[in-house]
């Protein structure tokens, strides 16, 4: 049976390390993969999404002003 | 004293405010915290870093409606807490809050889970029975805030007027 050596796992344990530091890294305001997103968010039907994301607070916002007006003093 | 009896200023300002905090609920417990879905998260599923930041700025613009949402209502509430002819019923507010809680959840549901599908409440083998229970709870939300409402009809008394 082969063994491990000390410097072996030193090693490992590094470079898990340090390739870990940068995974965290690449998860910044201006790097490759906060770009890709952003460009997907805008090239992914930027526009239409809003408009989706909006509607039921639009809708909600109307049916605030409907009831303000449907309790007015008679 | 003055006899207010102008209701809608306070639950429209409740239908707002209930609506933004119900969001709240749902971006804060459902996208973040139990990690069950993201806004787009049909449309990009999240399974790489990308895309998770690609949902994670989706999720950020949710939460910033959400938030106008309930600046609105706060406005609305100042407002309303200005005028005399305004009754400063607890139960109204209340039935209002949970008329705009459930509003939000039936809405949002139909628009976003049933007729687009761009995400949904738990996706996976029981999505359709997560999604139903998610507009029958705003559907009972709907139902508590009506009576509530209806309860605090005879409050006439104004914000000055409230405790003494």
């Amino acid at each position: 049976m082969s063994r491990v050596s000390l410097p072996d796992v030193i090693a490992v344990v590094t470079l898990a390390f340090t390739q870990t530091l940068s995974r965290l890294g690449g998860a910044c305001p201006d790097c490759p993969v906060g770009r890709a997103a952003r460009q997907q968010v805008a090239e992914d039907g930027l526009a239409a999404n809003l408009l989706i994301a909006m509607a039921p607070f639009v809708i909600i916002g109307l049916v605030s002003l409907w009831a303000e007006r449907l309790g007015k003093t008679r | 004293m003055v006899n207010a009896t102008h209701r809608g200023a306070i639950i429209s300002s409740g239908i707002l405010l209930g609506a933004g905090l119900g969001g709240f609920a749902d971006g804060i417990l459902l996208h973040q915290i139990l990690q069950w879905h993201n806004m787009l998260a049909s449309v990009r599923p999240p399974v790489d870093l990308v895309t998770m930041k690609y949902n994670m700025v989706w999720d950020g613009l949710f939460h910033a409606f959400t938030w106008l949402m309930t600046v609105a209502g706060l406005a609305r509430l100042w407002r309303a807490g200005q005028r005399p002819d305004v009754p400063w019923s607890t139960p109204t507010f209340a039935g209002s809050l949970a008329m705009g809680w459930g509003l939000f959840n039936v809405i949002e549901g139909l628009i976003d889970h049933q007729i687009l599908g761009i995400h949904h409440v738990h996706p996976g083998a029981n999505q359709l029975a997560w999604d139903i229970a998610f507009l029958a709870l705003g559907l009972a939300l709907i139902a508590i805030g009506w009576v509530a409402i209806q309860s605090g009809r005879k409050d006439t008394t104004p914000r000055g007027g409230v405790g003494g």
